[in-house]
Order: C-alpha cells, then structure tokens, then sequence
C-alpha cells in the first residue's frame, strides 16, 4: 500500500521538476522576440495544465499513448480557448486559432528576431512550441521513465536559437537547465534503487531519504561540478575556422537539405552565396542567348543600417498576369526586343519575390503575384505563397542601350532624383569626399558612374572574398572603403557601395539582387543555382532608365554592360560611333580576353566560387571514406599489434603462447575455460577443434579433439611447455620461440576449422580479444564457496 | 578511476559517446552553445566514475542461519550482519544476497550514506518447498552513483548452506524382523549379567562415573578406561532407495522419485526411532555419511536425513551391489523401489538371500503420469513377492502409514490398517498426474 502510493507522488515531484526545467530552458527563446515575458508568463500556466494533466492521466492508469493524447488534446484545448473566438472548439473558433497562427507565423517570416512588440505577435507560435515541448519532456520523463531521452526535447529548444539566430544562450540559463536536467536524472535513479530494495540507513530518520544524507552531498557535488566544468572549459577548447576549406563551415552547418530561403534578400544572399554545395534553384528555357542580370528583390531605401526592399504598393490590378508597364524612365528612342521565357523553380527555393528578367514586358504567374508600379519587381500579395516550384511565363525585353545617350541625358526628374539619392544623416563625409575624389574630372554623371564602376573593378585594388561578415549598413561601408584594411568583399558590399557613392555625388541609384547568370544545362535551357545569386547596382538615366552596372571585380563578374565600354571606344576612336558587337563581351579594363581572365581569377583561389570542380565535397567524401577504411581496419591491426607484443616480451614464451592461445580462441567465439589448470584448459578447448579449413569445410564443421590430433598433439605440447615453465624448477622441455609459434598456429588454424564461417568473420574484422573491455575481474571475483560458513567474517571492499 | 571507467552502464557510455560527438562537432562548427552541452555530457559520467572509483570502503558481514536443516516447508532464518570497516564510500551500495530462486525472492538492501564503524544487523526467512542442499550466498555489492552512469560490482566470497530435508509422516509400528539376534524382541538390551572377562572398555569421557573405571585397562593404556555397560549390539537396518533416473516417471516436485524419497525419509525416521542403526544405499551404492557408527538413536537422524536430501535421479541402468560384498550384512532391509526390469531379477534375488525377509515399497511409476485402473496389482509387487519378497505396491493416492501397515500384515502382523489418520503419501499441494 505504501509502495503504491509513493510511486505516484514521486511522479509529481518528476513531473514537476521537468516542467521547471522545459521553462527554464525556454528562456532560451528569449532572443527571438523584444520581451520575452509575452510568451514565458503564459508558458508557466500552461506547462503546469500539461503536467496536471498528465499526472492526473496518469494517475488513472491510462496507457502511455492515451497520456499523451490526453495532454496534446489539453494543448488543443488551451490553443483554442486562448486563441479561438470562442470556448468550445467549434470549427469557427479553431479557424480564428489558426488565423492567429498564421500571423504569427507570417511575422516570424518576415520580421527578423527579435520580433518588436509593435509587430504581430509571435507568441502563440513560442507558447506552442513550448508546451509542445514541455509534453515531450513530460512523456519521455515521466510517462515511460526514460530521463535521459527527455534531454533530446530540451537540447531541442536550446538549440533552436543557435540554428536560427546564429547566437548562444546566455550562460546562466544553461547552468539552469542543464542542473533541472540533472536534477530529473537523479529523481529517477532514486526511484529506481528506492524500488530495488529495501534501505538500510544509518538511522530511521534518513529512511525518508530527506535528511542531510551524504548520498545527497555526493549528487550535488558530481553535478554541480560536471556544470561548472560545461561553462568554462568551452572557453579553453578552440572552434577551428574551417573557412579555410572553401567556405566548409556554411557547408556543414548549413545542412545538405536546407532550403534556400529568401525572405529578406540582402541577408539571405550571402548565407545562400557560400552554401556548401551548389544547388540549382530555378530554370529558364529562352532563346534569349546567355540570360543574365534577373531580378528578385529591389532595395530602394539606405537606412544607415543597411539597405531595405522599402515599401510596396501591391493593389489587385497589378497582378503579373499580363502586361507590365514601360520600364521606369525608358524612352521610345531606346530600340528593343522582346524574347519569350518559362520559368520553373525548384522545391527548394522559397522566395517572397519572383524571380523575374531585368526588364518585364508582360508575364503569366498568377492573381497571387503582383508587381509595384514604382520598382516593377513582383512579390507575393498573399501570405503563405511563396515560389517554391512554381511554374510561369513572362516575356523579358531587351534594351540596346546607347553609352552617348546616356551621356547626353538630362538631370532626372525630381520624383526619382530625390528618393533615390537619399543618404542618411550619418553618411560619413569620408565616403563622399571619395566619391568627388574618383569622379573628379569626369564631365558627366554616365563618365563618373564609368569611372565608379573602374574604380572598384580595377583602380581601387579591391578583392573579391566572401570573409567579411554581412553587412551594408554605415560602419560597413567605411571600413569596406578603407584603404588600408578594407576593400574586400563580395558583390553585396561592391553593390551598396557603389550606389551609396552614386547617391552621394546625387546619381539616383538603386541596389538589385539577383541571379548573375546561368548555366546553359541543354539548348535554350538555362540553370541558375545558389552560386549564381549576385547583386549589383541601378543608376538612372534620362531617357535610358534604370540601367545596370557591375562594380564587383572580373574575379566574381567576368563582364560589364557593354554601354559601359562603348565610351571607351568612343573617346579613343571617334570614327567608330557605334556598337561593336564583338566587344560587348569583353571586361571593361582588362588586358586579357574574358574567357581567361575569368578562369584565372578562379585559379587564383578567391574561394573557389566560381570553381567549376567541387573541391570541398570530394575532399570531405574522402576523409570520411578514409576515417571509414581505418575505423574498419584498426580492430585487426590492434589484434596484430597485440600478437606481436605478447611474442616480443621478454617474458616466458610459453606464456605467450598461451596468452596468444587464449586471445584467438576469445576472437573465434571459443569460450575459454577461465580458472582451470592449463591442463583442464587445454582439454575443454580441443573440444572445439576441428578439420583445418579447405574447400570443402561446411558451414557448421564438425568439432571435437579427434577431428585434428595434429592439433591436438600441439596443444598438448603448448602445455607441457607451459606446465613445466610455470611448476617445474627446472624446466626439461623448453621449445624455441619458432616451434611454440608453429605449435600455436597449428591450435588455432584447427580452431578456426571447428569454428562456423561467421565467427571467422567476426574474429578477422572485429576480433574480441581487443574490442571487450577486461572488465570480468571488477565484475566477478572468484567465489570460493565455503561450506558451512557460519558466523564467519567475510570481506569486501 | 579505471576501475569506475570499466564499471559505465550502458547509459554512461551513451553520455560520453553523444557528448563526445556534441564537442567534435562544436568545435568544428564553431558553436560554443553546443560545446557546453557536449562537455557536460562527457564530463558527467568521468567524474562520477573517478569518484566512484576512488571510494575505498570495506564491508564486514557474518552471515547465520538458523536453522541449518529444515524440512521441507519449514522456514529458516537467515541473519545478516554487516560493518563497515572503511570510509564513507560515494554513491549508493546495492547489497544483494544470492539465494537460489527456489527459496524465495532474492533480498536486496540499500545503503546509504554509512560512516566508518556502521553496523547494522538484518535478518530474511527463506522457506522451500523442495527438498536440497541449497548454498546461500555470496552476497553482491554493486555501487551505483546517484545519476546511474556508473555501476561496479563485488562480491564477499562466503556461503552458507541450508539443507531441505524430504517431509515425513509418522509410521505406526508393526512386527519387525531383523534385529541382530533374529528373536522376537528385536529392541536394544542391556547385558546381562557377564564375567569381568567379557567386559569391553572404552576411553573415558566427560560424564562418565568414575565408579566405572576400569584400572586394569586404564593402567595397560596409559589412559583412562571405562567399562561398556551398554549393549555394544545393535540393531541394524538398511534402507534401500531405487533412484535410477530410468526406474521413474514424471518431473520435479510430482515425479515418482521425490514420492520415493519422501517415503524412504519416513521410513528411516520411523526405524531410527525404533532403535535401530541406520544406513542408507542407493542405486549408487552405499552413503558414506550414513554407515553403521555407533550413534544415539536421537542423533542418528540428520544425517540421513540429509543425505536423502540431496538424493538425485542416477543415470545408472543397474543397481550397484558392492556393499553386498562387505561380508556380514546383516540386519533389516527395506527397500523403497521403482520400476523394475528382468535385469534387475539377479540383484533382488541376492538380496533376498543376503538377509533375513526383505520388506519393500514398490511404486507403480506408471501411475504417476496417468491415471491407471486402482484395483488392479502392481505387477512389481507381485514380481517381488514371486522372489519372496514382502513387498506392497504403491500408487500416488496411496498413504504411506496404510501401506506401512500392509506391510506388516503381510508379515502375519495384526494391526488394522485404518487405525490411524490417514496421510497422503505425495506431498501436499502436488497433484500427481
């Protein structure tokens, strides 16, 4: 009777302290909204229904499953009443619930951590989740008893943030949590022996097992130092950079299967950019030879913190369901062609913004999609959608752009010419004087643009890496500029840069992220993938409108606009007015032809981008190969090693023999006769001999010592050896090293004929001998059993 | 600390393999959050197994049991008494006793928190239902530390044993031939009256009265003499038990062979009681433990009783008859047999011959695995009666008290079989099939 009711009450005290510990671990979230408190105060009511509930489900003797039906039914419940319109779950309340969720999960889309109070709240997506996982410690804990499996759930929501925020978990909610863990872990081992056996303590008082007992001392000491030595020993241990293997570390942490994702552009261009393989994400089938420069996303706006896509206006009539208007600012004049597109995106490209051609004539995705009047790029109208494989046509237009026209173009109109030179307050005087400094003397805003575009690709030395950490904001600006320890980076600080200097010497200018170009995978089918994901600027002209330039070094972007090399042409050779189209193709100042120049560039190892031979994962494809081979082999070379050292010991060589005996028959599955004399030994041990092997050996040979008296005549002899060297003072029969090894062959081989093919195998490739632990002695000492020992003092210890 | 690192369960070494894999990857990926977690895993399991294995204490433990032969269904008591004799050891001590499974639950204690010179003394009952000689002990000591990474495990190195003799029921007394002087009266006299000549001596023992010293004696041996005034004759009997595993039927607890042995065991108490000297043979020849000595009747129990405690089925097909041999066999036989084959006409025949009329009980072992027709003779009863045996046949509803006393009547005995309460002769609670 006692033992029953005590069972329940200490499945309280479990059940309590898991739920603590599931709290407390979730302070861990506390990074992905702005206070914490909305969603941690609800959690304490609601992690104490769970585990009420489950004591009380438990209580009652249901089955584990129906425990936990029952608490996911409460969590249903507690959603319902907490976020439905009404009490009762009716299917309206549970459609206004999910409503709350959706937002909650739009928010969490598009707001980056941590999510500000003024945004949709996020809460009830945190509230769930812990109570989800508040259940799950529960039902591993208590539920079926298995503490340590509880730890998977709670290392799940400690982890979480570290995945998704790239940021750890401030010390003292680990020490917290991880001595909760601890704490549920002894809980249940003092249940556990509580239920072995009767205690016999050092007085009645302790039988509670609540006095100042050193068993008490002892879990606190053991746990309180295994937490102390988890906070500061990481500071000792070093995180290798494993950037030094080609961008290895986005790689592995990224994970092989993670969709790419872009929500915020600017931020998830870089993550994308140095993923560790090269995914396709989108295909183009055109006639459009080479299709470069696509857009996704537009950012209009410089913050000072970084560039931001600004606002849209998406009403219905603008759906990319048919026609575009005319590209921003582009005049009549300007001669163009329109070629056909069909898109197909892959699974796993999430976009809120479709992939679309530089410039749109018209395009067919859909009511859901739709296009702002202003930056002409297309983004979802409705929450939830989202590109992954989505299929759609549109219709690209390609301008032929004049360099002279550009030169010749008026100031721009006021309603761009004022947003789009916009600069924040902050914007360092540094970066426009340096603007003035590399425009100086070029007579027109298209030359200074020129200039700007050779100053980053050429004159200013810049590098093109993906090292630096991302960043477009005001700091990151000055120090991409810096002479002296800057000017590295990868397209999005060339992109930011050159249109935050374009702003400055008021050129409107805009940033673009897109693909660059593709990879021509069959004819007219292009294949754009992660690596292809770039970013460049816009500037505007009269006349042209929003025109491309490529500030990013030939390293990354192997050619520039044409019309940014046509002035060239131009200044040297005025007899040559117009286009050549045999150079559209080559980089604006560099001495070598394209093809080359770009090819080089890879060589030189700026990362291995653009390397067309996946270098890394063969690399880690072997070292794991490699790992696999010598984890396979090492059994045998232990095994080898250990033979080799049992014969090279000075010691009696019989005993070598022996030991060698004795290690071959563990391997082989033989069990060895422990405790008996050699003699007593040897003869249980022919037992299992059996003919040598040959080809006609079964399966299951026959064994016993008259299948091999060769085998058995060595034993034999082994034996005497032995005997003689362990008991005889002077020992008459004295066999070489050479004959003993002979003689133990000879054993073994009969050994291996009596022994079934699969404990060969076992014995060749993982051979116990050297695998099992010589634990037996700690185990089990010899019990010498005494006969009528009463009242005889035994000892242990 | 090696010793501890041998001792990690299955759930320690789960902890530093996972939290050996957490660091690895931590360091490679550069995430000190999962380091934290990796070191607290591995770190857990190693210092509890350094302090585990560091922890020197030495268990002191008498062990007693009271008392050492019991019958069968009779409890014992077993005492415990354990010292720590060292220092405080870390972690939990799980004390089990190892008892065979046939005397009940093992006993298992926890202690906690004992300092040096903590003794305690606890006591278990053990109780089987089967006869045997049953080693208890050794007792195990495993430490186990408060999280459950580390287990390692002693043990004290003493046994006691316990023997469970075979139950037994009283016997009503019939005529009994046999007695060494073949008269009627077949009990233990005193001399009569005799010379100084015929007098036999002895040494001296404690108690003994001094008046019957004999000097003349004493002064030849040069210790001290006492004349024998007790009859220095004895009557002697011999129990036969058939335990060829072939000569019975069934299994365990309800084969023919424990009804044998629980047969034989009343039969030699009954006998001792009479006074006589006995000794027991089995189909594997004589017991070195129950051969004729010179024994107070009272005394002469125990070891009879414990030798058919650990009576087994033998393997042999035929009896072994070298006892016979050792001339002057003399005395009562009564055998307690099984099955019995034409092989075995010789040996019954030499027995017969070797002594006065033997008296046998003769299971009918088929019986024992069906049922069988109760009226119809026990054809091994009427074989040995043809070799002019007195032999009754037995079946599992039989009683022994009532055959005992067929027995007699068969000899031209005179008591009326149903006089006594009647006792079942298998043993109760065992339904014979």
């Amino acid at each position: 009777m006692m033992a029953s009711r005590s069972a329940p009450a200490l499945g309280v005290h479990l059940a309590v302290v898991a739920a603590l510990t599931t709290w407390i671990t979730l302070f861990a979230w506390g990074g992905f909204v702005a206070s914490p408190g909305s969603y941690l105060n609800p959690l304490v009511g609601a992690l104490a229904l769970v585990v009420a509930v489950g004591v009380l489900s438990r209580w009652a003797r249901l089955t584990p499953l129906l425990v936990l039906g029952t608490q996911l039914l409460v969590v249903l419940v507690y959603a319902n009443v907490a976020w439905g319109s009404s009490l009762l779950p009716t299917l309206d309340s549970l459609r206004a619930m999910w409503a709350t969720f959706e937002s909650a999960i739009t928010a969490a889309r598009e707001f980056a951590a941590p999510v500000p109070d003024n945004a949709p709240s996020v809460a009830p997506l945190l509230i769930c989740g812990g109570m989800l996982c508040g259940l799950l410690v529960d039902f591993f804990a208590v539920t079926l008893r298995r503490v340590p499996v509880a730890g998977l759930p709670l290392l799940m929501i400690y982890s979480l943030p570290v995945s998704a925020l790239d940021r750890s978990v401030s010390w003292l909610v680990f020490c917290l949590s991880a001595l909760g863990f601890l704490a549920m872990l002894s809980l249940q081992e003092r249940d556990r022996i509580g239920r072995w056996g009767r205690t016999l303590s050092v007085d009645e008082g302790d039988a509670l097992g609540f006095g100042t007992g050193t068993g008490n001392r002892h879990t606190l000491a053991i746990g309180a130092s295994a937490t102390a030595l988890a906070v500061f020993l990481p500071v000792l241990i070093p995180t290798l950079d494993l950037h030094l293997l080609g961008g290895g570390a986005g790689g592995l942490g990224g994970g092989n299967d993670r969709d790419v994702r872009i929500t915020n552009p600017m931020t998830d261009l870089r993550r994308d950019l140095v993923l560790g393989e090269d995914r396709p994400l989108m295909r183009v089938r055109t006639s459009q030879p080479n299709p470069e420069y696509l857009h996704i996303s537009l950012l209009t706006v410089f913050t000072g913190q970084a560039w931001t896509p600004g606002g849209r206006d998406l009403p219905a009539r603008q759906a990319a369901d048919g026609p575009f208007p005319e590209p921003n600012g582009m005049a009549d004049t300007v001669p163009r062609t329109t070629v056909e597109w069909d898109v197909e995106i892959m699974d796993n490209f999430r976009s809120l913004w479709l992939p679309t051609p530089e410039y749109v004539d018209s395009m067919s995705a859909g009511e859901d999609w739709r296009f702002d009047s202003e930056t002409l790029d297309v983004s979802a109208a409705r929450r939830g959608i989202d590109t992954a494989g989505k299929d759609y046509g549109a219709s690209s237009l390609v301008p032929q752009f004049s360099a002279q026209a550009m030169a010749d173009a008026g100031a721009p109109p006021v309603d761009i010419g004022a947003p789009y030179t916009e600069l924040p307050n902050e914007f360092p005087q540094s970066v426009r004087d340096l603007a003035t400094e590399v425009t100086a003397g070029q007579p027109t805003d298209y030359q200074k643009a020129v200039a700007l575009q050779q100053f980053f690709r050429r004159d200013g030395k810049f590098r093109y890496t993906t090292e630096p950490p991302p960043g477009n904001g005001v700091q990151d600006l000055v120090s991409f500029l810096d002479k002296d320890t800057g000017r590295e980076g990868y397209c999005e600080q060339f992109a930011t840069a050159m249109a935050a200097m374009a702003r400055s010497i008021d050129i409107p200018a805009r940033v673009v992220v897109g693909f660059l170009s593709g990879e021509q995978v069959a004819p007219d089918v292009w294949e754009y993938s992660t690596r292809d994901l770039h970013s460049w600027p816009e500037l505007y002209f009269e006349d042209s409108g929003w025109v491309k330039f490529e500030p990013t070094p030939s390293g990354r972007a192997p050619s520039v606009p044409s019309y940014t090399t046509d002035r060239l042409v131009q200044e040297s050779n005025d007899a040559l007015p117009s286009t050549d189209s045999s150079l559209t193709n080559q980089p604006s100042n560099a001495p070598r032809p394209t093809e080359s120049a770009g090819s080089s560039a890879a060589a030189d190892g700026n990362n291995g981008q653009d390397d067309g031979f996946p270098w890394t994962p063969v690399l880690w494809t072997l070292g794991v190969l490699l790992l696999m081979v010598v984890l396979l082999l090492a059994p045998r070379f232990l095994r080898q090693a250990a033979t080799k050292r049992r014969w090279r010991t000075d010691g009696d060589p019989a005993e070598a023999a022996w030991a060698e005996l004795r290690a071959s028959a563990t391997d082989l599955g033989v069990a060895w006769p422990a405790g008996r004399s050699p003699r007593a030994a040897a003869s249980l041990l022919q037992r299992a001999f059996g003919a040598p092997l040959g080809p006609d050996t079964p399966a299951r040979p026959v064994t016993g010592a008259r299948t091999n008296p060769e085998a058995v005549a060595a034993l034999g002899k082994i034996v005497r050896a032995l005997e003689e060297s362990r008991y005889s003072p002077a020992a008459t029969f004295t066999p070489g090293d050479e004959e003993l090894r002979a003689l133990v062959a000879t054993c073994v081989a009969a050994l291996e004929g009596g022994a079934t093919s699969q404990a060969r195998l076992r014995a060749t490739w993982l051979p116990a001998s050297v695998l099992t632990l010589q634990r037996g002695s700690a185990q089990r000492p010899t019990v010498t059993r005494v006969r009528s020992t009463q009242d005889v003092v035994d000892h242990v210890g | 600390m090696r010793e501890g690192l041998a001792g990690l369960t299955a759930r320690g070494r789960a902890f530093v393999a996972a939290g050996t894999t957490a660091v690895v990857c931590a360091v490679l990926l550069g995430q000190d959050a999962l380091t934290r977690v990796g070191v607290l895993l591995v770190a857990l399991p190693l210092i509890t197994a350094y302090l585990v294995g560091r922890s020197r204490y030495r268990l002191a433990l008498v062990r007693t049991i009271t008392p050492q032969l019991v019958t069968a269904g009779q409890p014992a008591q077993v005492q415990l008494e354990i010292t720590n004799e060292g220092r405080t050891p870390t972690g939990v001590l799980l004390l089990e006793d190892h008892v065979p499974y046939v005397l009940g639950t093992r006993p298992r204690f926890v202690v906690e928190g004992i300092s040096h010179g903590w003794n305690r003394a606890v006591s278990y009952q053990v109780r089987s239902d089967l006869r045997g000689r049953f080693e208890i002990g050794p007792m195990t000591v495993r430490v186990a530390d408060p999280f459950g990474l580390v287990e390692l495990g002693r043990a004290f190195q003493t046994t006691v044993s316990l023997t469970v003799t075979p139950r037994t029921v009283a016997l009503p007394t019939i005529p009994l031939t046999g007695a060494w002087t073949g008269s009627g009266d077949n009990r233990p006299r005193a001399f009569a009256t005799g010379s100084a000549e015929d007098v036999t001596v002895r040494e001296y023992r404690r108690g003994d009265d001094l008046r019957r010293v004999h000097w003349r004696s004493s002064a030849r041996t040069g210790e001290l003499m006492v004349r024998r005034e007790e009859q220095p004759w004895q009557s002697r009997a011999t129990l036969f038990l058939d335990n060829r595993l072939e000569a019975h039927r069934g299994h365990g607890a309800a084969s023919s062979l424990e009804t044998a042995v629980s047969a034989a065991a009343s039969i030699a108490l009954h006998l001792s009681q009479r006074g006589f000297m006995v000794r027991l043979v089995t189909a594997d020849g004589e017991d070195r433990n129950t051969l004729w000595h010179d024994r107070a009747s009272s005394q002469n129990t125990a070891p009879l009783l414990e030798a058919l405690a650990v009576v087994t089925a033998s393997q042999r097909r035929t009896f072994e008859t070298d006892w016979l041999s050792e001339g002057g066999h003399t005395g009562l036989l009564v055998a307690v047999l099984g099955d019995l084959g034409t092989g075995d006409r010789p040996v019954l025949t030499r027995l017969q011959h070797h002594g006065a009329t033997p008296l046998a009980i003769t299971l009918d072992v088929d019986a024992w695995l069906g049922p069988v027709d109760p009226d119809s003779d026990v054809a091994s009863a009427t074989f040995l009666t043809s070799l002019g045996w007195r032999a009754v046949g037995a079946r599992p509803a039989d009683r022994l008290p009532s055959l005992w006393q067929e027995l007699g009547r068969r000899a031209g005995g005179i008591v009326d079989a149903r006089s006594e309460r009647p006792v079942p002769l298998t043993p109760p609670g065992i339904v014979a099939r």
